[in-house]
């Protein structure tokens, strides 16, 4: 089970943001998407998920084209957290979080959405008006709504699901980003197919099983982090020295800039 | 993993499920309410009616047929008219995500005028057999209602940061050019079309009749369902766009039925009682105050208080001096206005 990327190519308003890209995203893994700003990571995403049409190639959800999907089969069968949510009304954080019920037992949802709440520690926050909460505290009720609308149905045929999260750890503090990205990986080892944008690549070269380094909208280097994650290639990436450190202590790569 | 201290307690799922129950009794609060003001409504007028002596048949022969072919119709007039305005604006707000969308400040009541004046001016050159006429008004202002309410969204759309003051502005202009379209009817109306037209704009409920009723019935029946099927899904916009179609939601066909619904409501309402302003904008505005925000909540509590409140508004219409009314859009503009103004600044601090 896996996404394949098949040479797609974006364009936007005449601009190439995407050109050539080839890629496969297998599930129960964690794939990062890394690289400068406008290389085009959420572009990618955004197609992933199909909301962007691609100019040229496609996306193979486990074989099938993603058009072969109705939406309704899509909502159930990948998540998407992006970058800003902005809700104009007085919801509470609860009904955000309720809005992900597809379909399904109702109890069976509430008891997931509390097990989520308590892992993700917004139990506190689910009564309090959405708009009055904290950037990092909308990012986890976010990323937690996002992760209800897909585990609270597997689907039965044992067919796999997706998690497209956009920058999730952008607004949160060093524990919640952990915690977030443990969730990920969590979820990867129950078959979720996990896919970030992610800048921080200390936090890539902890938690993910491939990166894919985007430059210009073309892919850079694909592979596990002690694969992608060179010295040499990130400084000329990012245009900024970038040393790479394998560190014993803590038994993973280290980036230093 | 990491270890914290100060983890928060552990909530369990009793906590989760207050303020279920609360909004139930809420919404019965407001249908006594709706109960309340429609007796009070029926009971006091130009002619005062003892429902005691109604019922038991004592009331005198004029009491009985001011009640049956003035009263009553007017009054259930009052609370159609009233819940149409209030769900559209619901409606119109939800989908536009802006709360200032009303259908009087965003154009498309005069859109819907605009189609009606056309159809009484126009009308009869049209020669429609005698059973489609009842209908040939509403359905021209909810021609008109519609094409407004798409040219909106072409707006809205191609500038979506700015949606909130676009959606104002073009408002504006499309009140305008309504007002155009107006003034050039009034200028090639005949003198007893010109009458009809005067009395149908400064806006009144004192036209009811039962004949008028059933269709007005009918199609804001047809405009409150298609809206209110639609509660669920106008929640998952207020996501976003991409956010709504993620989870399922088919925007387009979303956005056309609430068009479509609100047009229709908007259209039937105007085509019958006039212009009314600011139903649609406050009723939403309060039911999200004091009973809760999503959307099938806002909608069943705007029909119940839309309607209270324009019983209301045009009982104090009836009351104040007379037997001469007060045009009704003046009561309910001088509550609405000051309301506006009030959002305005409470938004602006957002």
């Amino acid at each position: 089970m896996s996404i394949e990327i098949e040479n797609l190519s974006l364009q936007l308003g005449g601009v190439d943001i995407l050109s050539g890209v080839k890629a496969q995203l297998d599930s129960g893994s964690i794939n990062v998407l890394a690289g400068p700003n406008g290389a085009g990571k959420t572009s990618l995403l955004r197609v992933l998920c199909g909301e962007l049409r691609p100019n040229k190639g496609r996306v193979l959800i486990d074989g099938s084209t993603l058009d072969s999907f109705s939406l309704e089969e899509l909502a159930k069968k990948r998540c998407v957290m992006t970058q800003s949510t902005m809700v104009v009304f007085d919801f509470t954080a609860l009904e955000i979080l309720e809005m992900s019920w597809l379909s399904g037992p109702k109890n069976k949802f509430m008891d997931q959405l509390e097990d989520f709440c308590n892992r993700c520690e917004v139990m506190h926050l689910v009564h309090r008006k959405f708009r009055s909460l904290s950037g990092g505290e909308k990012q986890r009720v976010l990323f937690v709504r996002a992760l209800l609308q897909v585990s609270s149905q597997r689907p039965s045929d044992g067919s796999s699901q997706y998690l497209f999260l956009d920058e999730p750890t952008s607004n949160l503090d060093i524990a919640h980003e952990l915690t977030l990205l443990s969730v990920c990986r969590e979820r990867a080892r129950e078959g979720f197919g996990v896919v970030i944008v992610l800048h921080d690549l200390n936090l890539a070269s902890r938690f993910a099983d491939s990166i894919l380094l985007l430059q210009e909208g073309k892919l850079r280097a694909v592979g596990r982090p002690e694969e992608v994650l060179d010295g040499n290639v990130l400084s000329s990436l990012y245009g900024t020295d970038i040393v790479v450190e394998n560190n014993k202590t803590v038994g993973r790569l280290v980036i230093h800039s | 993993m990491i270890s914290k201290t100060d983890s928060p307690p552990r909530t369990d799922s009793a906590e989760i499920a207050t303020g279920r129950s609360s909004r139930k009794i809420k919404i019965l609060i407001l249908l006594s309410g709706f109960g309340v003001a429609f007796l009070t409504a029926i009971k006091i007028g130009a002619v005062p009616i003892d429902l005691g002596d109604l019922f038991a048949g004592t009331a005198s022969f004029v009491k009985t047929q001011v009640f049956y072919n003035i009263r009553l119709p007017r009054v259930i007039l009052a609370a159609l008219v009233g819940c149409s305005l209030a769900i559209s604006g619901a409606a119109l707000q939800g989908l536009l995500r802006n709360p200032l969308a009303d259908p009087g400040l965003i154009g498309v009541s005069s859109g819907a005028a605009l189609g009606a004046i056309s159809m009484i001016v126009l009308g009869e050159m049209l020669e429609l057999p005698d059973e489609l006429r009842p209908y040939a008004l509403p359905v021209s202002a909810i021609i008109g209602a519609i094409s407004v309410t798409s040219l909106l969204f072409v707006f809205a759309q191609s500038r979506r940061q700015f949606a909130v003051v676009t959606i104002l502005l073009v408002g504006i202009a499309i009140n305008a050019l309504a007002g155009v379209g107006i003034g050039i009817f009034q200028y090639i109306s005949d003198d007893s079309q010109l009458r009809t037209l005067t009395f149908w704009m400064m806006g009144s409920l004192g036209r009811g009749t039962w004949d008028m009723l059933v269709p007005a019935a009918l199609l804001i029946g047809v405009s409150s369902l298609l809206i209110f099927k639609s509660s669920r899904e106008l929640d998952l916009i207020q996501l976003g766009e991409p956010e709504a179609e993620f989870l399922g939601v088919d925007v387009q066909a979303l956005k056309r039925r609430i068009i479509l619904g609100s047009a229709i409501g908007v259209g039937a309402a105007v085509s019958l009682s006039g212009m009314i302003g600011f139903i649609g904008l406050v009723v939403p505005h309060l039911v999200r105050l004091g009973v809760g925000v999503p959307h099938k909540v806002v909608i069943i509590g705007s029909a119940i208080l839309g309607a209270a409140l324009l019983v209301m508004a045009d009982l104090v219409a009836r009351v104040t001096i007379p037997p001469a009314e007060v045009p009704v859009s003046i009561i309910t503009s001088a509550i609405g206005a000051p309301f506006f103004l009030w959002l305005i600044l409470r938004e602006r601090n957002l």
